[in-house]
Parts: structure tokens; C-alpha cells; sequence
């Protein structure tokens, strides 16, 4: 009787100890599918570490050639560059700062806030926001002028693809923004689209503008001076 | 390596175009085949993570099981697309500005994942990565083609082409007449293979 | 009020004015495989419907969460997991609950996870800026944008499964039959959308 019991015994053990197929496979599909997942994440971190952009933003003539024209200060573009009339008024810290607390990715972000820093602008309250958006079409980069009250300026455009029906319309455009104060979204589109048929990057070209308008608000409000 | 087997993979990138013969990766190519040069980039990425692609899951054909396999291409593709995005931002920011959102579409071109899953994971690593070779290059002179054709309409006045429509319809052309001319081709060949025959006996 | 003229204007635009098919030339290959039957389309064309705005939504936040964490390079792998997972558990529901519309979608239904139209979505969708509206009125925003389109995609296979269905009987040259005539058929359909630019 004991010799049957050790059998038994013997057999749950066997069949505890041995897993169905299908759950074997399921578990096998799991491991390699999670081992697959996560090498691959760990290969992009890696690679993300050599591979990082950083883009330093500087005050270089092109900079200085559209801040100039967005607000004149009277000078020429080689003078304002070399006098130094236009400086951040954000620091690149700063602004990174901004951008990780607004949670806009590398998809659309703010690149450099500039602000009158000498001549006859300084002080004035302007705030110049360098913002990329990148759409349809690809990457645009604006520069916009905001003033102190919240109207707009203008636009001025730093870098935009070739295939981007906007670029041949910057100056209509210009006409319409122009002194529109604290406008959303919903209301700069139709100023903006000009009957390109890439709707799509319509919201890239507004994207950029909107980004620039919600920042300098801010500049404009901290501390209650005009720019920092 | 065995001969035949070769050269019908070397040749695969024109006889069995992807584009033209397969009807594969058509969104890409015509949505950013508007001009040569955006054509030419976005044509020899995909290329690039076609050949890493078929390499990767040719080596690791033994390994994946077959249930979950296309989750497991998918993944590989997906970051191979991510490096190449990763790569060009970084050397290439040119490039990156003007593919703009396609890049990250490399990941689902229907190409990538329809050699994975009919050769890569069905050969060897040798053949897997001739095939990504060829097929990359008949995809990158196809989108040219077309990139190219359809600036120098654009830039000749006939700016309809540059549109999507006219992309459409460029690409339907085009694909009629490949089809004539792989006809041509295939029916000649067909005839020397009977004239031979005939010799033989 | 306001909102909703906002998004019935991103709706009749996604639709009509820039269809993600005819004007964004994305989602060519199920549009040429799948549009033979019109039953197959529309079955398409709902799933891909589904699929897209459930996907954006979950994408949406998902890729605000990986800015948080510094991890924005895996924004990709991410995406096509949550599209492939969605595409399964759309393939069990519609095993199990409907049969006809799983044979008639057949092979096409796993090869939605890679719908240029719905990876599109989601990657512009996370960049669809609305930052001056925060994340609640982006998240409905989005879910609007991706419905309408999938709307989009649907309408136009249902216009190219009808145009198909004619052409068996037209005399069309041998070089010509299948897909090249389906490109033009398409690309003249998508000059008459440029038409609704005007709006």
C-alpha cells in the first residue's frame, strides 16, 4: 500500500513539475519579446548619450539682421551686432527650463529669448522669442516679436524648408498678425493660412508663434519689469 | 555560395522593385519625392535600416519564436528608425529639418517589414543582406526617379505634379510602363529559353 | 462655444480639405490592397478609425510623459507598441465578436500597426502644439484630430473601392491593370479634393 501511495506521489510531483506547452510557449514568447523591447531601449540610451544635440543659440548676424528689421533700432545691422543692442534675456538655462515645464519635446520647443539690450530700443519691453516647430514639411524656425502689452510685431524667419509654402509669404502674413494682440490658436490659423495645400504645417508655423507668445508673457510678467 | 540564388537576390532590387513590382513603401515615396534631394535622403535611410534590418533579424531567425515574430521585427525596426533619426540630427541636421515627421515613418515602410518577414527571416545573413542591398537601391532609384522627374516638371511650369495628385498619377505611369517594360523583358527571355531548348534538342 | 467651431473646423479640415490620403499622400498600401471590395474597405476604414484615435490619445500622454523623464529618443518604439498592441487586442475582440468583419479584413488587419496614416497621426499628433490650451484641451483636441483622420482614410477607400469596382469592365492596357490605374484613379480623385481648398 505505501510502494501505490509513493507512486501517486510520485506522479503530482511529475505533472506539478512538468508546465502545460501552451503556458511554456507563452512565457517564451513574454521573455523573448521583453528582452528584444528593452535591449532596444537600452541601445537607443546609449547611443542617445553620443549621439545628442545641443544647440547653443548665439546672437549672430543673421539673428541680429532679423531683430533689426522686427524692430528697428535705427542703427545697421553690422552696428547693432557689434554695439551689442541686442542680448538674451533669457538665459539657455532658463529657457530649457521653461521648455521641460511646458513639456514640449524636441518636436517644437523654444530656442533663444532676445530682448533690446542698448540704442534707442532698450528697455522698450519687447520680447524677441526664437521658437522651432517642426511639421509636415519639416522644421521651421521663427523668430517673433511680442511686445510688452502682448501685441504683435512680427515675424521674422530664421530657418524654413524650401518645400514650405509660407516661405513666399512671409510678408502677407506679417500684414496680418501684425498689432493682433493675445490671439489663441483658433484665431492666428486663419491669419496665417494663406491657401497652401499642406494645412498640416499651417500648425507648425502657428505652433511656433503661439510657443513664442505664451513665453514672452511670462518675461513680460515676472518681476514686473519689462524683459529680465 | 550558390550562383543562381545570387543573382536572383542581387537582381531582386530591380526585377522585383519594390515600388514598381511589389507596390511596397508607396506613402513615402510620394509624399517627399517633390524634390531630388529630400528623395535621395529619405531614399538611402530607408536603405540603410533595410539592410541593418535584414541583417539583425536574419541573425536572429533561429532565436525568435514564430508567434511573436512580427512583434519582434517590429521592435528592431522601430529602433534601427530611432538611430537613423538619432544619426542624422547629429550629422546630417539638414537632412533631419527637412524629412521632418517621415523619418520616424521609415519604421512602418511596408518594405522594411515585408523583406523581414518574406526573406530575412528565411536566410542566411549573406543573402539577407544582399537582399536589403538590392532591395534598398531599387527603392532609392525609384523615389529619385520620381523626385526627380517631378522637380524638373515643377520647375519646367507643370507645377500640378509637385502636388500630391499629380504625385499619384506620376507614380501610376510609371508603374504602367515598368510593367510594359518587365513584360517586354520577361517575354524575351521566355523566347531565348525556347530557342535554347529547341538547340538542345 | 468656441471649441466647438474649433473642432468641427479640425474635422471638416482632416475630412475634406487636408485628407490624410489625398493631400498628405500617407496610407497608400491599404488603400491599393484593400480596396477592391467595399466591404473590405469600410471594414478598414472603421478599424483604422478606431485604432488612430484610441492610439493618439494613449500616445498623447504617453509622449508627455517620456519628455518628463528625459527619455524622449524611445518616442518611436513606443509608439508602434502601443499602435501593435491595439491591433491585437482589436484582433481578438474582432474574432471573437465579429467574424465577418475579421475574414473580410483577412490578412490587412495585423498590417495596420503599420499604417503610414495612423504613425503619422500619432507623430504629428504629440507636436499638434495647443500649448497656450495645456493638456486637457490638447488630450480632447487630439482624440477629435484622430477620429476625423480615420474618417478621413475611410472616406476615401469607400470613393476608391467604389471608382475600382468599375474598372474591371473598361478596357484598360495589359501594363496598366491593378495598381497603376488605382495610383491614377486616386491621384485624379485627389485633384478633385484640392478642389475643397477653396473652403
Amino acid at each position: 500500500m505505501s510502494r501505490k501511495r509513493n507512486t501517486a506521489i510520485k506522479k503530482d510531483l511529475k505533472n506539478a513539475a512538468v508546465m502545460s506547452p501552451t503556458l511554456k510557449n507563452a512565457l517564451k514568447n513574454a521573455a523573448v519579446l521583453t528582452i528584444v523591447a528593452v535591449s532596444a531601449a537600452l541601445l537607443l540610451a546609449l547611443a542617445n548619450v553620443f549621439l545628442k544635440v545641443e544647440y547653443v543659440p548665439t546672437i549672430d548676424k543673421k539673428t541680429v539682421a532679423i531683430l533689426n528689421a522686427l524692430e528697428p533700432t535705427g542703427a545697421d545691422d553690422e552696428t547693432a551686432l557689434a554695439e551689442g543692442y541686442f542680448d538674451f534675456a533669457l538665459s539657455p538655462d532658463a529657457v530649457a527650463a521653461w521648455n521641460k515645464k511646458n513639456i514640449v519635446g524636441s518636436r517644437q520647443k523654444v530656442i533663444a529669448v532676445f530682448k533690446a539690450a542698448a540704442g534707442e530700443n532698450k528697455d522698450g519691453g519687447t520680447v524677441f522669442v526664437e521658437a522651432e516647430a517642426t511639421g509636415y514639411n519639416g522644421k521651421i524656425a521663427l523668430i517673433t516679436a511680442v511686445n510688452a502689452d502682448g501685441t504683435l510685431l512680427g515675424i521674422g524667419v530664421r530657418s524654413i524648408p524650401s518645400a514650405e509654402f509660407y516661405s513666399k509669404n512671409i510678408e502677407a502674413i506679417n500684414g496680418h498678425i501684425r498689432s493682433k494682440k493675445a490671439v489663441t490658436t483658433a484665431e492666428l490659423k486663419p491669419l496665417v493660412y494663406t491657401g497652401a495645400s499642406a494645412r498640416v504645417t499651417t500648425t507648425a508655423f502657428v505652433d511656433a508663434i503661439m510657443l513664442s507668445v505664451k513665453i514672452s508673457g511670462e518675461v513680460s510678467a515676472s518681476d514686473g519689469q519689462k524683459g529680465i | 555560395m550558390d550562383k543562381k540564388a545570387f543573382k536572383d537576390t542581387a537582381l531582386g532590387g530591380l526585377l522585383n522593385n519594390p515600388v514598381f513590382v511589389l507596390v511596397l513603401g508607396i506613402c513615402p515615396t510620394i509624399a517627399k519625392s517633390t524634390n531630388i534631394v529630400d528623395a535621395f535622403g529619405l531614399g538611402a535611410a530607408t536603405a540603410v535600416v533595410l539592410i541593418c534590418s535584414n541583417v539583425l533579424i536574419s541573425s536572429l531567425r533561429k532565436v525568435i519564436p514564430d508567434q511573436v515574430r512580427l512583434p519582434a521585427y517590429i521592435i528592431i525596426i522601430a529602433a534601427l528608425t530611432t538611430l537613423i533619426r538619432l544619426f542624422l540630427r547629429r550629422f546630417v541636421p539638414v537632412l533631419d529639418e527637412s524629412l521632418g515627421a517621415f523619418i520616424p515613418l521609415i519604421a512602418v515602410n511596408c518594405i522594411i517589414l515585408g523583406r523581414a518577414e518574406a526573406f530575412a527571416s528565411k536566410n542566411k545573413v549573406g543573402y539577407a543582406a544582399l537582399d536589403g542591398l538590392s532591395m534598398g537601391l531599387g527603392f532609392l532609384a525609384a523615389i529619385c526617379l520620381l523626385g526627380g522627374l517631378r522637380q524638373l516638371l515643377g520647375l519646367a511650369g507643370l507645377s500640378v505634379f509637385v502636388t500630391p495628385a499629380g504625385g499619384f498619377i506620376l507614380l501610376g505611369l510609371l508603374l504602367g510602363l515598368f510593367n510594359f517594360l518587365l513584360r517586354l523583358y520577361r517575354n524575351a527571355q521566355k523566347k531565348r529559353a525556347q530557342s535554347h531548348s529547341k538547340e538542345v534538342r | 462655444m468656441a471649441i466647438f467651431a474649433a473642432i468641427l473646423g479640425i474635422v471638416v479640415a482632416s475630412v475634406l480639405t487636408s485628407n490624410i490620403v489625398f493631400s498628405q499622400s500617407v496610407g497608400i498600401c491599404p488603400l491599393l490592397g484593400v480596396s477592391k471590395k467595399m466591404d473590405s474597405a469600410v471594414g478598414m476604414g472603421l478599424a483604422v478609425t478606431f485604432v488612430n484615435t484610441l492610439a493618439s490619445v494613449v500616445c498623447f500622454l504617453l509622449y508627455k510623459l517620456l519628455i518628463v523623464w528625459d527619455l524622449e529618443y524611445l518616442d518611436i518604439l513606443t509608439f508602434i507598441l502601443v499602435i501593435a498592441a491595439l491591433v491585437q487586442a482589436l484582433d481578438i475582440v474582432l474574432k471573437k465578436f465579429s467574424p465577418t468583419l475579421y475574414s473580410a479584413l483577412g490578412v490587412y488587419l495585423p498590417l495596420i500597426t503599420t499604417n503610414c496614416a495612423i504613425f503619422l497621426t500619432v507623430n504629428m499628433m504629440v507636436s499638434e502644439g495647443y500649448v497656450a490650451m495645456g493638456t486637457g484641451l490638447g488630450l480632447l483636441y487630439t482624440a477629435f484630430y484622430a477620429f476625423a483622420v480615420g474618417i478621413g482614410f475611410l472616406l476615401a477607400l469607400v470613393l476608391m473601392a467604389g471608382v475600382r469596382g468599375r474598372d474591371e469592365i473598361a478596357l484598360i492596357p495589359k501594363p496598366f491593370r491593378g495598381f497603376p490605374i488605382a495610383l491614377i484613379a486616386a491621384g485624379l480623385i485627389a485633384l478633385a479634393f484640392s478642389g475643397f481648398l477653396g473652403i
